[in-house]
């Protein structure tokens, strides 16, 4: 279930972040309450 | 769901696990066919070109498996330095149960920014402000001035109402404490790119500081920031533990003290009283002990209180701890009749569609 390290070219993401195309990485976690299944806005 | 779509948009990568998937997940941000509807270009043309298929927010699994880990370490060694120095932030609303927590500290450990614990605005709540804010360096009290670190560190019973937070949801309201919230944003993340931008509660605070150990995190020996609430182990990270989503403000002050719910000295006068009273509840002369864990423990414990090596047991695979638990039965030297299921529906079918169970013998005298 999800993927794994092996299936993703870290190598690419670690040459984004230092080239400055993209900003970051936000790791998203934890939120098991199905109030945050809220709508999106429009 | 926003902060997501926030990030997406603004060229900063997203990885879930967890839980948090599958909210993601109900709104495609796991469906690779989605991906440039919710990307920026930049982070799109990147989620092309690092995998196979992958979708607008990698999925790196359960809590359990270590899926984040493995990728920040891996990351880590593709960009030749230590994950503390790489512009990363975790996001871990409402994480409650051990996995989450644990994940969270490990990579407080690892010195990434990490946001715990205090709720994220719900539908309807007032817009005061929240985890986008905090992430780009401007939080700000409902009375719209920019949080300081002193804010947080009034006396007991000090009463400034403008330091509650509105109602956020049935039976919630948020301290004083909580209020100060979130996160040190890390400077790579900021509005000011990737300069050194002082974190909006750093005045007043110790910076520059050796990360501390998570144990030492954990007892409240590190810089402790009112009530114990919030640990300042390194520059950039700050830790909100949970549980004192609800504390009361006087409650909340005195830093250095612990509560009722921590294991000081008037817990232990609390719940030497409950042990007594255990007693009569399992109508026994000897100790009670408690044995405190997370549910893979009840698992473990309920297995060897009712079982002995050798004994056969039917389990049924209900979903993939049910997996996990069959596993640790049989690493307890228990005979397990395990019926499978089938497809990718079989978790949520009903156990009479499922093929038949077979013979399992009387269990033991146990």
């Amino acid at each position: 279930m999800g993927f794994s390290a092996a299936e993703i070219d870290v190598k690419k993401i670690a040459a984004a972040l230092a080239g400055g195309k993209i900003k970051g990485i936000a790791i998203l976690a934890g939120t098991n309450n199905v109030k945050f299944t809220q709508d999106l806005p429009s | 769901m926003i902060l997501a779509q926030e990030f997406l948009k603004n060229d900063i990568l997203c990885v879930s696990s967890g839980d948090a998937s599958v909210s993601l997940a109900k709104y495609g941000f796991l469906n690779p066919r989605q991906c440039e509807k919710h990307c920026s270009m930049a982070v799109a043309a990147l989620l092309k070109n690092s995998g196979k298929n992958l979708p607008a927010v990698i999925d790196l699994g359960s809590s359990e498996n270590g899926g984040v880990a493995e990728f920040l370490f891996a990351l880590a060694a593709a960009a030749k330095t230590a994950v503390r120095d790489l512009p990363i932030l975790a996001c871990y609303a409402e994480a409650n149960r051990s996995a989450e927590v644990a994940e969270a500290l490990a990579l407080v450990a690892l010195g990434v920014s990490t946001y715990f614990w205090p709720s994220l605005p719900v539908t309807g709540a007032p817009d005061d402000g929240g985890p986008l804010e905090a992430l780009r360096g401007t939080i700000r009290r409902p009375d719209d001035r920019p949080y300081r670190q002193e804010d947080g560190a009034a006396g007991e019973g000090e009463d400034d109402p403008q330091r509650v937070q509105p109602c956020r949801g049935p039976g919630r309201q948020r301290s004083s404490v909580d209020g100060l919230e979130i996160v040190i944003p890390h400077p790579a993340l900021s509005r000011k790119g990737r300069g050194r931008t002082p974190p909006p509660f750093a005045e007043g605070m110790e910076q520059g500081t050796s990360p501390l150990p998570v144990r030492e995190a954990m007892q409240g020996r590190g810089n402790i920031n009112k009530g114990g609430t919030i640990w300042h182990t390194r520059a950039d990270v700050i830790f909100c533990r949970s549980g004192t989503d609800e504390c009361p403000r006087g409650g909340a002050s005195g830093p250095g003290q612990t509560d009722d719910r921590s294991p000081g000295p008037e817990f232990k006068t609390l719940a030497g009283g409950l042990f007594e009273g255990l007693k009569g509840v399992f109508k026994t002369a000897g100790p009670v002990m408690i044995f405190a864990s997370s549910g893979t423990g009840a698992w473990e414990a309920s297995l060897v209180n009712t079982l002995s090596p050798g004994d056969k047991v039917l389990m049924f695979e209900t979903g993939h701890f049910a997996t996990l638990w069959k596993n640790m039965a049989l690493r307890l030297g228990l005979e397990v009749d395990f019926v499978p299921g089938t497809g990718a529906t079989a978790w949520i079918r009903p156990l009479s569609k499922r093929s038949s169970p077979g013979t399992v013998a009387a269990p033991s005298s146990r």
